[in-house]
């Protein structure tokens, strides 16, 4: 049986969540933008 | 001793007549009967303090959506780490047989990492779907509002309702969250995904319906157990509870066109040669070479 999580600690949890994800994705973006700005510099 | 009811009445009665008196005679205000107006809302406040029981309000639970960003962030990944080039995907393969040339730039286009873009951008944009939704669950109502630039909200009523069930995931159990699945009386089934506090909420809202507590709450007619997906089975359709729009379609590509636009504006607003490089390649493209 397990426990559900109390209110304020999912709110926490999902905090932190959100902050991962959203650095994640922008990681991943900033890559992949890198990565096409320098196939035009080298392309022109 | 006083009962407490009257005393407030009382208490009422004193701060509106007070409120009353202020009004007409500082503000000059015409002859309104403010102590009677006061004591309403204060009486009107308490009572729907009283009778109005929220279950949850708030954003849905975010770990009900983490498979489909553990997917999206994996796929992203693997684009990056194994990239591929045009070349080698589609020039090679398919075009190069049936002999349609291209410009030599485009044979190493990223294309792989490309694809990174719009599933990056569908990314962020659940994200901020999840940030901005906001479900309220009482023991007769339901209130839905989503939408990330486009707001919709949805509302149902236990009067609406044949039965309510609930199902979690493997991991959705840890948090006490999951989907719950609302079987209309037209024959609509609505599935409203990532629901914090599920089981509070699903009990009191099968109370509300009189029926049976529990995962297996109802049983459509002619079935003895009810499985999970017995609604569709008993002819129940699928339906969402804010209907087909294209609102969250305009949203995602809103996103992903900021998210283009922005390190645009700001090659532009730097005076960045790459920006220089960009319009040179659409003039190229434009000419037909």
């Amino acid at each position: 049986m397990t426990t559900p999580m109390a209110t304020s600690d999912r709110k926490v949890l999902d905090g932190i969540a959100y902050v991962v994800l959203a650095a994640a994705y922008l990681g991943f973006l900033a890559i992949v933008l890198g990565d096409l700005l320098a196939w035009l510099g080298s392309s022109t | 001793m006083q009962p407490i009811r009257e005393r407030l009445h009382a208490w009422c009665e004193s701060v509106s007549c007070c409120a009353a008196l202020l009004a007409r005679g500082a503000l000059a205000v015409p002859a309104i009967d403010h102590a009677r107006v006061v004591t309403w809302s204060i009486c009107m406040t308490g009572l729907s303090s009283r009778t109005r029981q929220i279950l949850y309000r708030g954003r849905p639970a975010l770990i009900s959506f983490l498979g489909v960003h553990a997917a999206v962030l994996a796929l992203c990944a693997a684009l990056i780490e194994f990239g591929v080039k045009w070349r080698a995907v589609v020039v090679s393969p398919w075009l190069e047989p049936l002999g349609v040339a291209l410009p030599s730039r485009w044979l190493d286009f990223p294309v792989g990492r490309a694809l990174v873009l719009p599933l990056a951008a569908f990314g962020i944009y659940k994200v901020l779907w999840q940030l901005r939704a906001r479900y309220e669950f009482t023991p007769t109502s339901i209130t839905i509002e989503t939408g990330v630039l486009w707001r919709r909200t949805g509302h149902c009523t236990a009067d609406e309702l044949a039965g309510v069930e609930h199902r979690k995931g493997p991991f959705e159990s840890l948090a006490d969250a999951g989907e719950l699945v609302l079987a209309y009386r037209d024959g609509r089934t609505v599935v409203v995904p990532g629901v914090p506090e599920l089981g509070r909420v699903a009990v009191a809202l099968q109370r509300a319906l009189e029926l049976p507590t529990g995962a297996m709450a109802w049983s459509p007619p002619g079935l003895t157990r009810t499985p999970t997906h017995a609604y569709e089975a008993a002819g129940y359709r699928r339906a969402t509870l804010l209907g087909t729009s294209s609102s969250g379609a305009a949203s995602f590509v809103a996103v992903m066109v900021a998210l283009v636009a922005v390190p645009i504006g700001i090659a532009a607003w730097l005076d960045l040669p790459i920006l220089h490089q960009l319009v040179d390649m659409v003039h190229e493209l434009r000419g037909g070479r």
